[in-house]
């Protein structure tokens, strides 16, 4: 599992998604966050922190830049190319999906999450980038 | 690169085999398909249409690939073989490996007709607002009985998340209906905050809320019945004395909840579409 320490990015124009998220985080273990409210957001926060992230959680569909154009643009950046990546949506679009695998996302989650659900993909992604 | 062309087709994964399904393809298959598990296709389909030759060295990995998908709940299906490739399937004992669908299947499900309380159309609503709120709202719902709106009928809303139904074959709304206070114990279920009043990000809350129970609705009924419902956003009312009437005046069919967070509702109203959406 991720170290407790790790600092999160949480990428949702809903308020109370990113409330979710960070809810069911603390629940796991986690304290530290910081929220953006699209793509564009996350993309500025991630590029301009001294701090490195080590996880970014990020719905899919949002306004001015989606999760999977922010996922391509953090894949595309050779410093936070490596960035774990989860991407959140709320329905089961297969194509979708597929084009996220093929840009690099290392897992996704389907709302709605449980805690326990949420820490499952968390642990397989964690597996999966070997951190 | 791919060494097999996919589409996905309403909730199906369909792969594309290639005419030579020879052994050269064996290992393609076997690495490409850890990639289509993670899909959340809920229907992996091989399609096999022109080809000509299926090597025995294929047999494994789509033998794994079945397995692996039938054991997390998936349905997986060989469509458009031949009948020299289908009797090889079978005469190797594999028929059930590769589930290939014969002709004379299930045919597609009629819409469900305005007002009436089509259990096909309704269950999945039901399992979907159930399964939301025990989920995300960590609240058990216990659902009353269906019935129908009508003028006697009054149900105190103060707050409702409505989205608009299309299809190839029926067009309505579904709306998410909530007296103030029953929502905003709801909202603290959810997040541990407590309010007196709604505000911009409770009303967001109430939309999630129903995108989350379409989406998970939509997915059911588009695969089983082949619905093609479209995505869609959904909007927020807010106010006293609230009701949703559909223009043609068919009765709108409700779907009371209780819990201990209090009594709300979800409310459906459909019409056949006039002309058909090519889709």
């Amino acid at each position: 599992m991720f170290d407790p320490k790790t600092k999160i990015l949480i990428v949702d124009d809903m308020s109370t998604m990113r409330k979710l998220v960070m809810k069911a985080c603390r629940e796991i273990g986690f304290s530290d966050f910081t929220e953006a409210a699209d793509g564009v957001q996350g993309w500025q926060t991630l590029s301009s922190s001294e701090q490195s992230f080590g996880l970014v959680i990020s719905d899919w569909n949002m306004p001015n830049c989606t999760g999977l154009d922010f996922l391509k643009r953090v894949r595309a950046d050779g410093r936070l190319k490596n960035t774990p990546f989860i991407l959140v949506t709320a329905e089961s679009e297969g194509a979708q999906v597929k084009e996220a695998i093929m840009a690099g996302v290392n897992n996704y989650v389907v709302k709605p999450f449980t805690t326990d659900s949420l820490r499952t993909k968390l642990e397989e992604t964690h597996a999966r980038v070997g951190k | 690169m791919s060494q097999f062309k996919c589409t996905q087709e309403k909730e199906k994964h369909i792969i594309k085999i290639p005419a030579s399904f020879t052994a050269e393809f064996a290992a393609a298959f076997q690495g490409e398909s850890q990639a289509w598990l993670l899909l959340p296709a809920e229907v992996h389909v091989l399609d096999f249409d022109g080809v000509l030759v299926v090597d025995q060295a294929t047999y494994a990995p789509v033998l794994q690939f079945s397995r692996l998908l039938r054991s997390s709940g998936k349905q997986f299906r060989s469509i458009n073989m031949s009948k020299t490739i289908l009797n090889q399937i079978k005469a190797h004992g594999l028929k059930d490996a590769f589930q290939p669908l014969e002709p004379g299947s299930a045919p597609a499900a009629a819409a469900p007709a305005p007002g009436k309380m089509d259990v096909r159309f309704i269950n999945p609503f039901l399992n979907s607002v159930a399964s939301v709120f025990k989920t995300q709202a960590q609240t058990t719902l216990r659902p009353g009985k269906p019935f129908l709106r009508n003028e006697k009928t009054t149900i105190d809303i103060g707050i409702i998340g409505l989205i608009s139904l299309n299809s190839t074959q029926f067009k309505g709304n579904i709306g998410l209906c909530f007296p103030t206070q029953v929502f905003l114990n709801v909202y603290e279920r959810m997040l541990g905050e407590k309010h007196s009043e709604i505000t911009q990000e409770i009303e967001d809350a109430v939309a999630e809320l129903l995108n989350i129970i379409y989406g998970a609705a939509k997915t059911e009924l588009n695969k089983d019945f082949g619905f093609d419902l479209q995505p869609a956003l959904p909007t927020v009312l807010r106010g006293e004395k609230l009701e949703m009437r559909m223009q043609n005046r068919n009765p709108i069919i409700v779907l009371p909840f209780e819990a201990d967070v209090g009594a709300f509702h979800v409310e459906i109203a459909t019409e056949p579409m006039t002309h058909k959406r090519s889709a």
